[in-house]
């Protein structure tokens, strides 16, 4: 926010707090005045005149970016958790910075409230992903911080102590042990087996037992997160898939299950690998206090799956799901915030 | 002269003249070319179908198009060659010391010129065509008169639109298609029934049974006149031969028949005519109301930038910070000191100098 004197001086009506859950396929922002808002991570700008002309908007976001994508330079901009560098990267960076914004400008926040904002970022973000996010940030809010997303959602709910959060998002997995403190590098663990790569299982799946079907990665997408279970008494799953242009059922239940199911092994080896390197007096406690959140968590029967896997593998332990998945993230951020001394937040104006 | 004209010809390097100078230069020149027997050409230029393009398009592509045409004409020509404007956004060109070769010459190379122009208007590339009517001082049979230049002028340019533009007529020309179209006339003329029967040596009239023995299939209109007319003109008295009757029948009824195939053509190329102009405006009104919605949303768009929403307001009055009845106070406390740390450490990364400020 281009911060003038009289400006500053005149944001005297209060204090606007918001958490906000930066993540690869949902960005989410509570907000301490009431509001709370979630958005496809997904950033769209109109390709040419025409577009723009037919569209009537400089920039689309979220749903309707991804429903007018092909008249759109269409932008994931954190696909695999972080910034994407590759060689769009700028444009990349610019995507973000205006989701960013947008999600800020959803919160409603009155001109004439300070504006503190703690931003979940990826646990893996680089420096150049967290300066852009942060300068992103700035443009809109009078301060900002950035802090670890699995921490934040452990902080949401009070499970500061022997906790193993598990943030199952789009890009990426995040572990991250909780023991009384701030989670150092050894207490974190990322791998990419997350939404996405359940997607590509499950298009790979179909593609190999069901040749003649066609079907784009959004179509999966959507029947993952309609039908995603893990349970061997699963209701089927029966969807229509388009053969040379006609719409012809298939039962896909068997391929979902395992789809959901391949992400499990390795979080339990990532479980195993956090368990067996914490000390050997508390890490009984830490497996039975297995926090899931992040969208992933929404997968049905996958609770019992890991509580099951890790019985097998680990002798047991017990897994917690957060209530409010969508939000877990951003509500965690928000009472970061708000729990922050206000001499930190002046001086990193 | 119109407001284009006004706007189009002034401030350039060759400024066109006004009808009035371009009568005066003719009238000057007229007589030089007649003290020196030196030839003189007129060529009349009016694009064709201006007005629908106008409707179609709208008044800025009639500019464009006007602006091209006499911009082409202009570098056509040489520069001792008089440019004007005439009204009904016509051009005017007097070219002295040229013979109706150099006029044809330079009037081929405008018709080129113009059929290579194209423009765009609401996203379409339209082309036009010209007509051209020229007259020359010096025909082959005649001298024409100063004051019958410019007519002979417009009558070429009349025959040229009328033939279905992008084509010249010079005078020469214009005098066969004159000619072609007295005959014409004389033969329409001929063809066509009498318009009043002459007075004097009048037949006698017809005979109440016999008119009402001759029936006239469709009579309507001015035809029961004509009939008995015609009646009248081969008017026979009862107790005439039968087969005078029968032929007198015969006649009455083509003529009608004739008459009536006469009207319904001009009914209905006048109906086609009216369709042609329904059609455009139609389409100009379609294009008006497209326009229109556009222009609308633009606004609304506008509208919408300037809305400022004026937000929810937040619970908090003043910055809150941790609560010191909370339970986990002092872990909580050095997780935010951390945090902090963290934060400010990543500043430093980022920008060392602003960092060590705070």
């Amino acid at each position: 926010m281009a911060k003038q004197s009289s400006e500053a001086t005149n944001k005297d009506q209060g204090v606007l707090y918001l958490g906000i859950d930066l993540g690869t396929s949902r960005t989410s922002v509570t907000a301490s005045n009431g509001v709370r808002e979630t958005v496809a991570s997904y950033v769209g700008y109109p390709k040419d005149v025409v577009a723009r002309k037919l569209l009537q908007k400089d920039v689309l976001f979220g749903d309707e970016a991804l429903e007018k994508r092909l008249s759109l330079d269409f932008y994931r901009p954190l696909a695999h958790g972080v910034i994407k560098s590759d060689n769009e990267s700028a444009k990349n960076l610019k995507a973000a910075a205006d989701l960013i914004g947008e999600i800020i400008r959803r919160a409603r926040p009155r001109r004439d409230e300070l504006i503190y904002a703690v931003i979940g970022a990826p646990a893996q973000a680089s420096i150049n992903n967290k300066e852009a996010i942060l300068k992103a940030a700035k443009e809109h809010v009078d301060s900002v911080m950035l802090c670890s997303e699995p921490f934040s959602v452990a902080y949401g709910i009070d499970m500061l102590d022997d906790t193993l959060v598990i943030d199952i998002g789009a890009g990426t997995t995040d572990l991250c042990r909780m023991h009384g403190t701030m989670p150092e590098d050894a207490d974190q663990i990322t791998n990419t087996f997350a939404g996405d790569h359940i997607d590509e299982t499950l298009a790979k799946l179909i593609r190999e037992k069901h040749p003649e079907a066609q079907f784009s990665i959004q179509m999966i997408k959507s029947i993952k997160e309609k039908h995603s279970n893990v349970a061997d008494n699963m209701p089927p799953v029966v969807v229509n898939f388009p053969v040379k242009g006609k719409p012809t059922p298939f039962d896909i239940t068997d391929l979902v299950r395992t789809s959901c199911r391949s992400i499990v092994p390795p979080m339990v080896d990532a479980i195993g690998e956090l368990i067996g390197t914490f000390d050997p007096e508390f890490q009984e406690r830490l497996k039975g206090r297995v926090l899931l959140g992040g969208g992933g968590s929404q997968i049905r029967g996958l609770d019992a799956e890991i509580e099951r896997q890790m019985y097998e593998r680990l002798g047991g332990g017990k897994v917690l799901r957060v209530e409010e998945s969508m939000y877990g993230g951003a509500n965690g951020a928000l009472k970061i915030a708000h729990d922050m001394p206000a001499e930190y937040w002046e001086k990193l104006r | 002269m119109s407001p284009f004209q006004s706007s189009l010809f002034k401030g350039s390097a060759r400024d066109l003249f006004t009808p009035q100078q371009v009568q005066q230069l003719m009238r000057v020149e007229f007589d030089r070319s007649k003290r020196h027997g030196h030839p003189l050409v007129m060529l009349l230029i009016a694009v064709d179908r201006l007005a629908q393009l106008q409707d179609l398009y709208g008044a800025g592509l009639r500019d464009d198009v006007l602006r091209a045409v006499a911009g082409l004409v202009r570098t056509s020509s040489r520069a001792s060659d008089a440019l004007g404007c005439m009204l009904d956004d016509r051009l005017l060109v007097l070219t002295p010391h040229t013979p109706a070769e150099g006029a044809a010459s330079l009037a081929r190379r405008i018709l080129e010129g113009v059929r290579a122009m194209s423009f765009d208007g609401l996203g379409r590339t339209t082309r036009i065509t010209v007509s051209i009517g020229g007259a020359h001082s010096q025909t082959g049979r005649m001298e024409l008169a100063f004051d019958t230049l410019l007519d002979v002028a417009e009558g070429g340019l009349k025959v040229a639109r009328e033939s279905g533009g992008n084509r010249y007529v010079h005078s020469d020309l214009y005098e066969f298609f004159e000619e072609r179209r007295k005959r014409e006339q004389r033969e329409r003329e001929r063809l066509a029934p009498p318009a009043a029967i002459p007075a004097a040596g009048a037949p006698p009239p017809v005979a109440p049974a016999a008119a009402a023995a001759i029936e006239v299939p469709g009579e309507a209109g001015d035809a029961p006149l004509l009939g008995a007319k015609i009646r009248e003109l081969f008017g026979l008295g009862a107790g005439e031969n039968e087969l005078l009757a029968r032929i007198q029948q015969e006649v009455v009824a083509s003529a009608l028949r004739e008459m009536k195939a006469e009207i319904e053509r001009a009914l209905g190329e006048r109906q086609s005519e009216h369709r042609r102009e329904i059609d455009t405006l139609e389409r100009r009104i379609q294009k008006l109301t497209q326009a229109l919605g556009m222009t609308d949303a633009e606004l609304k768009r506008a509208l919408s930038q300037h809305s400022v929403d004026p937000g929810v307001a937040s619970i908090y009055t003043s910055v809150q910070g941790l609560s010191s009845n909370d339970v986990q106070h002092e872990l909580k406390k050095e997780l935010m000191s951390k945090i902090f740390q963290a934060n400010l450490e990543l500043r430093k990364q980022i920008s060392p100098g602003k960092s060590e400020q705070a």
